[in-house]
């Protein structure tokens, strides 16, 4: 397996994803490198191509995610926002006013996912930031292609009317 | 509440044309499911969890064609997205033989 490889192609959307899905940057951070250890703990067992691994990297990171949210549960710290996570900044190149911007581009954008029903929510992001194709979302959620397309769309549509006041033409 | 039973004996509940089949015992089938796990080599020679049919026919949710133009990921809102979900991963872990 060359998981070099699979974890440059796979990396990427899947840390974007966990973030648009509601997780802090640096939880995202953990829940993909304990991801791929796992991945890679299963080596044996697996086909060496992208779209079975990444499949399977999101459900892994869908269940680590739950299970985190559920320790953290149990230990009172739900309610507990970390005064660093705030806003998720990560480590980049860019520009520490660009960077603010898009974080603030965010916490707009994650505050609009908020609004919509988690179905919708779901096949959006996996479609958009997971850049999954539809046939792998209908493998991922248990639903039929053509239900996809639709929430997709009924996804899209509303974050369109809820974030219509940015000036952004749609 | 629907209830189904299909040949081998497992039942549905209320989640449309969806079947659990038995594999042949040492085919080394592959497992395919609603989760990633048709990733997996089934070498280990148990149960197949088969998707026949997705179960859009248990959601109350309307159906239609919905045009590939409309899923458009470079449209505005994608290019919103894209600029604001553009986060750097995390460096890759060290993978022990």
């Amino acid at each position: 397996m060359n998981i070099e490889n699979l974890y440059k192609a796979i990396a990427p959307k899947l840390t974007n994803w966990l973030v648009a899905s509601g997780s802090d940057y640096h939880e995202a951070c953990d829940l993909v490198q304990n991801t791929f250890l796992k991945i890679w703990n299963m080596r044996n067992d697996l086909h060496d191509d992208e779209a079975s691994v990444s499949g399977l990297a999101f459900t892994i990171a869908r269940n680590l995610r739950k299970n985190l949210a559920r320790d953290n549960a149990r230990l009172s710290f739900v309610d507990e926002i970390r005064e660093e996570d705030a806003g998720s900044v990560a480590p980049n190149a860019l520009p520490e006013e660009e960077e603010e911007r898009r974080a603030e581009l965010r916490r707009r954008l994650n505050e609009a996912f908020a609004k919509l029903p988690p179905i919708l929510r779901e096949a959006y992001t996996l479609f958009q930031i997971g850049e999954m194709s539809v046939r792998e979302i209908s493998n991922q959620t248990g639903v039929s292609e053509n239900l996809v397309k639709v929430r997709i769309f009924r996804a899209k549509e509303k974050l369109k009317e809820i974030l219509s006041d940015l000036r952004v033409t749609f | 509440m629907e209830i189904n039973l299909n040949s081998n004996g497992f039942g549905n509940i209320g989640m449309g044309r969806e079947s659990f089949d038995a594999a042949p015992v040492g085919a080394g089938s592959e497992t395919k499911g609603a989760s990633g796990m048709d990733a997996v080599r089934g070498t280990h020679d148990k149960v197949t969890f088969t998707r026949t049919q997705p179960s859009s026919i248990a959601s109350s949710e309307p159906v239609a064609d919905v045009p590939d133009a409309a899923l458009d990921r470079d449209d505005e809102l994608g290019k919103l997205m894209n600029a604001a979900f553009n986060l750097p991963p995390p460096p890759m872990p060290a993978f022990a033989e």
